[in-house]
């Protein structure tokens, strides 16, 4: 049996050495803070660096900007879109099964509605009034859709989220007020719904950033304002081009024909280079799949013994195939082809919604 | 009969909401009569100078091609946009769905109000809040004496009111479209020019 004496120094021993585990093991989380923080001060510096440079090139050359963007940029991120949402589906729908089989159902037959609006806009058979009033009913078929969604899923989440019907509801009203202005708002604020988006990645998988990717949000407003100070009485952009009047009236020209097509032009591609550079860089960076999306093992529907492996890598490799597909395309005839995209892209818009709501 | 007395209670109040309303009173003549003193937001505008030009032989009226891009008329884009006026038969289609939709979306709020009561109480404030704000947004809107947006305003014509001296001033003038800048100009032949001297 060993005296108090010699245990003593035995425990005084265990505990420097445990003092010392504990020291070593805070100053770990010391070293892991400040590198999260460091990298997360990183990612808003970089998130800042995009903002300044895309409003500086949006203000100075809109139209080329924006000819140069669609080009490169709108197949692949519609491509890393249709990943990121392959990869958020469930294998196994559960109780989400009437919400995601509405979400395809309005996916489907609003993108097909939206296209023959497009044909009949575009040909002689319909006159104005048949025009506002396909675009005001195809507004509410809209609206009702996300509306739906909107409740279904706080039904799903237990959540008071009923409010929307009524919402939804005068939303509409307003819509068949002035549908085009309705169809305006979408345009821009599409490419905003993509910095939601990583809001809520970042939430999941890099909240240390958060707080940092906030702070840098808060350029966005002051940038879009010294845009509008600076062009709101800047002359309209020149030219009667088949790409500039797309791009012109893309922007809500003929909706807004006081307001200068340059402050237009420029707001709406500054926006929109956001949103190319959040899904093409910044989501794959968060979720973890930067540099290697053709990895698909971390998919569920790919993983799981109930997913459909084959569909999903026949469907991803399709979709790569139309992006190349969209570059020769565009290469050929660039007008045709961006009228084409940005009819066929309000799929992606609207599936933005129902992933977005799962997110939220 | 409590679900009597509500519906009696229903078409009572339905009653004295609909007895002030005009029904009776014949639909304003919609026809546009436009007065002088009318400011038309509708259409484009720009800065107009009258200038004098040493050599000049014909008047010429030079105008930015962007100002006629405006007066174009409305073209249908593949986003489904359309541009100017709503026509006439969509406007009164719209004007019944939207009160639709309206009446519609009021009934939904009574509905979920009345179905949370717990909460009667804080969604009460949150709706009054935001009667107030806006009620505010809109006095602020109507009496802040801001400017309205450039396009809206009554356009200064300046100096340009010391060309005209009563009577009328008439002459034939060549139209061009520039491209550059974003003046329209009227451009007059200086006086004693060679054609003058002619004459």
């Amino acid at each position: 049996m060993r005296s108090a004496t010699e245990i003593a120094p035995v425990r005084s021993v265990a505990s420097a050495s445990a003092t010392q585990r504990a020291s070593d093991a805070a100053t770990d989380a010391r070293a892991g803070s400040a590198s999260l923080a460091s990298s997360g001060a990183a990612f808003a510096f970089a998130c800042a660096c995009v903002v300044a440079a895309s409003a500086t090139l949006a203000g100075f050359a809109p139209l080329g900007l924006s000819v140069a963007t669609v080009f490169l940029f709108a197949g692949p991120h519609n491509w890393v879109e249709l990943r990121y949402f392959i990869a958020r589906m469930p294998a196994r729908l559960g109780r989400s099964r009437n919400f995601f089989a509405l979400a395809a159902a309005g996916v489907v037959t609003l993108t097909a509605s939206y296209g023959v609006l497009a044909l009949y806009a575009n040909s002689s058979i319909w006159g104005g009034e048949e025009l506002y009033a396909g675009v005001a009913v195809w507004n509410s078929l809209f609206v009702a859709w996300v509306a739906a969604l909107v409740w279904m899923r706080g039904r799903l989440s237990r959540r008071e989220w009923a409010w929307a019907l009524p919402a939804g509801s005068a939303l509409i009203a307003l819509n068949w007020l002035a549908p085009q202005l309705l169809s305006l708002s979408l345009v821009y604020l599409h490419p905003l719904v993509a910095l939601w988006f990583l809001d809520r990645q970042l939430k999941r998988t890099r909240s240390e950033w958060r707080r940092a990717y906030h702070s840098a949000l808060a350029l966005l407003p002051l940038a879009l304002g010294i845009l509008w100070w600076r062009l709101a009485s800047a002359p309209s952009i020149p030219g009667d081009d088949a790409v500039t009047l797309r791009i012109v009236r893309h922007a809500g020209a003929d909706v807004l024909p006081v307001v200068s097509t340059h402050l237009l032009v420029s707001t709406h591609v500054f926006l929109e280079t956001l949103h190319y550079a959040v899904w093409l860089v910044a989501m794959p960076l968060v979720a973890g799949a930067f540099g290697a999306p053709w990895r698909l093992g971390s998919i569920p529907l790919v993983r799981h013994r109930e997913g459909w492996p084959r569909l999903i890598r026949a469907l991803l490799f399709a979709g790569a195939f139309a992006v190349v597909a969209l570059w020769l395309c565009f290469l050929k005839d660039y007008a045709t082809t961006r009228d084409v995209y940005f009819t066929l892209a309000t799929a992606h818009v609207l599936a933005e919604v129902p992933f977005l709501l799962r997110m939220v | 009969m409590r679900l009597f007395q509500t519906l009696a209670a229903a078409a009572v109040l339905l009653l004295v909401a609909a007895s002030p309303a005009l029904a009776d009173v014949a639909v304003p003549d919609k026809k546009k009569v436009e007065k002088p003193d009318a400011v038309r937001s509708d259409l484009p505008y720009g800065r107009m100078t009258i200038e004098t030009v040493e050599g000049l032989r014909e008047a010429r009226l030079q105008v930015p091609r962007d100002i006629l891009a405006k007066l174009a008329p409305a073209q249908t884009t593949t986003a489904g946009l359309t541009g100017g006026d709503q026509p006439g038969a969509f406007r009164t289609l719209s004007t019944v769905v939207a009160g639709l939709f309206l009446s519609l979306s009021l009934v939904l709020a009574g509905l979920l109000l009345v179905r949370s009561r717990r909460k009667l109480a804080s969604r009460a404030i949150a709706a009054a809040l935001v009667c107030a704000a806006a009620a505010t947004l809109a006095a602020v809107a109507a009496y802040a004496n801001a400017a309205p947006p450039i396009g809206w305003r009554v356009q200064d014509p300046g100096t340009l009111r010391k060309a005209v001296s009563g009577k009328p001033l008439a002459g034939s003038v060549r139209v061009e479209v520039v491209e550059d800048g974003s003046d329209i100009k009227l451009l007059v032949p200086a006086r004693g020019s060679k054609d003058d001297d002619e004459e």
